[in-house]
């Protein structure tokens, strides 16, 4: 009897879960995440959809979507290069990303992130400015630019998590967003 | 195929969140990165003319930093460059000084003691407990894996010990108010008055009190030692005395800038946010002014032309010098775009000035000059600022002339007079 109950509940478990997963994946391409609304491609090559699957596994916007993904790929001997130029709703400014494309994997060669929106930049803002070292070095700097910095770079610096940098003229402060806190200070060296 | 792989993944997605509910408990603390300053183990040669016993202790410092009420745990391996077993028994030490005092039983160390052979090696865990009710603030102490001391000629209030490990904990907590605007950072116009708001949230439960006021204890003036010419009475502060729970509350800031005042002005507003998870500094707003007005009177430059001929004139602004400088305030671009009231007049009156040509300049960098996180940025175009150019003709007859340039929205320009061709 308890057996019988057992994959009775299997079962109707197994088919909601079915179910919800099935609902889940209409609506939108197979492979795009939900944070994604909108992609254009230039000179989109024959394996496009392989790219793309690859590709959402390798950028994320920052606390926000992605309104439209741009991707423009250039063929280059045995590889592909791709620039990504993904913009979101609440930023000026877009996530730019480079890869290259080698037919099996893609390889971020460089990127300038600062698609982060007005409340965060301040908040990164108001974070540097809290450290006095950096304060002291930036009065009338002007505005700093704020650009996030990925595990990957932020590894090097003080631990694999994202990272913003909050830069002016000659001195830039790298933010722990999570935790609040500057945790590197750069200042140009003045020869 | 796509869609079966779809549900596949749901599936397992989902049995990673049942696992995950049987196996975990509700009170998962998420601890914050460890970060371990790295230092050289101690040499043990450097030790010998003391005649200290030799050990290496790997490594001699660690940070933690831990929330009221969280635990965490790191490993100090000892190796013992002795030809002979050296007994260890640690030894929490707590310097009778610092900003907070630790108590004793917040540190433990396990193994309390261990006899380590010839060249051989020993790893101690130790463990930070914070109580729930701690002060939030830095702490520190020392724990001695042995009793020798580093003999000095004076007395001193506290020993240094050989054989030692040193732990700081800042313990914090989040805060419960949120400074959704934490800097201003404005140009202003002499003799103008401007407004901004500070918005606070309050994502506790409790209503959080604030008394803000502004803090006339800089201790410096910037970089160059610019003096502040404009004073704190020029700034009017408008608050409510408490953030409701869950409420947004929003702190008025009145800046009249008198007629007669020109130059910078950094400071800060203590918000005086009565929380004990917000430190002194984290409850303030960054405030940097450059005073500046516009100019009246035009800048005036005479020339001779000594015979009629065709003259251009070209204005062009400061590179950087953008008016406001830039997204100054709540992220919103207001930079206002440079220009220029130009005039050429010679002794019969004006001369027909026409804008035959205007240049936006820009300067653009592919990585120069950026810190060593932002290398990745490298290769890819950055826009680093704009200049705007005005270029003017006439066809003006001999004599002397002046040309005069009111700018407006920057605090520098160049001119070019250039006669015939």
């Amino acid at each position: 009897m308890d057996t019988k109950i057992k994959l009775v509940t299997g079962s109707i478990v197994l088919i909601l879960i079915l179910s919800i997963g099935l609902s889940l994946n209409q609506g939108q391409p197979d492979v795009r995440p939900s944070w994604v609304h909108q992609v254009e491609w230039s000179d989109k090559p024959d394996d496009a959809a392989k790219i793309e699957e690859l590709l959402w596994a390798e950028i994320i916007p920052y606390r926000t979507e992605y309104e439209i993904v741009n991707i423009s790929a250039k063929r280059e001997k045995e590889d592909m290069r791709l620039r990504i130029i993904a913009r979101t709703k609440d930023s000026d400014s877009p996530d730019i990303y480079d890869f290259v494309y080698d037919e099996k994997r893609l390889l971020l060669t460089g990127y300038l992130l600062e698609a982060v929106s007005p409340v965060y930049r301040n908040e990164a803002i108001g974070i540097a400015l809290g450290n006095q070292e950096v304060a002291a070095s930036v009065a009338n700097a002007g505005a700093p630019t704020v650009r996030r910095i990925l595990p990957g770079t932020s590894e090097k610096f003080y631990a694999p998590k994202m990272l913003l940098s909050v830069t002016w003229r000659g001195t830039s402060a790298l933010i722990d967003p999570d935790e609040r806190k500057v945790v590197d200070v750069w200042k140009e060296s003045v020869n | 195929m796509n869609r079966y792989a779809g549900i596949v993944t749901a599936i397992i997605v989902m049995g990673m969140f049942v696992f995950a509910g049987i196996s975990s408990t509700s009170g998962q603390v998420i601890e914050a990165p460890e970060k371990i300053i790295s230092v050289p183990p101690m040499p043990a040669g450097d030790m010998q003319a003391g005649n200290f016993t030799k050990l290496e202790i790997s490594p001699r410092y660690g940070n933690f930093r831990l929330q009221p009420g969280e635990s965490k745990e790191m490993t100090i391996t000892i190796r013992n460059r002795e030809k002979k077993t050296v007994s260890i028994k640690p030894d929490v030490v707590i310097q009778p000084y610092g900003e907070y005092m630790i108590e004793k039983e917040w540190i433990t160390v396990t193994p309390d003691s261990a006899d380590i052979g010839a060249e051989d090696s020993q790893k101690f865990t130790v463990k930070a407990s914070i109580p729930k009710d701690a002060s939030i603030g830095y702490y520190s102490a020392q724990i001695a894996f042995t009793d020798e001391v580093i003999p000095v000629p004076y007395p001193q209030p506290f020993p240094s010990y050989v054989h030692s490990f040193g732990l700081s904990i800042d313990v914090w907590a989040p805060p419960k108010i949120q400074i959704m605007s934490p800097y201003i950072n404005d140009q202003l116009e002499a003799g103008k008055e401007s407004d901004y708001e500070i918005k606070l949230k309050n994502t506790g439960d409790k209503d959080i009190g604030i008394s803000p006021r502004i803090g006339s204890d800089m201790g410096y003036m910037g970089p160059y030692g610019r003096v502040s010419t404009l004073t704190d009475d020029a700034i009017t502060i408008t608050a409510p005395k408490n953030v409701p729970a869950g409420a947004v509350e929003v702190v008025k800031i009145h800046v009249k800038v008198p007629a007669d005042v020109k130059g910078y002005y950094n400071g800060y507003i203590d918000l005086g946010i009565d929380d004990p998870s917000v430190r002194e500094w984290e409850g303030r707003v960054q405030l940097s002014f450059n005073i500046w007005k516009q100019p009246v009177d035009p800048f005036v430059k005479s020339f001779n032309l000594k015979e009629a001929a065709p003259t251009t004139i070209e204005i062009s602004s400061n590179f950087f010098g953008m008016y406001p400088w830039g997204p100054w305030n709540q992220g919103t671009k207001t930079a206002k775009e440079p220009s220029f009231e130009t005039s050429l007049e010679g002794a019969d009156g004006k001369a027909e000035l026409k804008v035959v040509k205007t240049v936006i300049k820009g300067s653009v960098s592919m990585g120069s000059e950026i810190p060593p996180w932002e290398i990745e940025s490298t290769g890819i175009y950055q826009e680093m600022g704009t200049q705007y150019i005005e270029t003017y003709s006439a066809d003006i007859p001999a004599g002397e002339w002046k040309l005069k340039v009111l700018p407006r929205n920057t605090d520098r320009f160049e001119y070019t007079i250039t006669i015939g061709g």
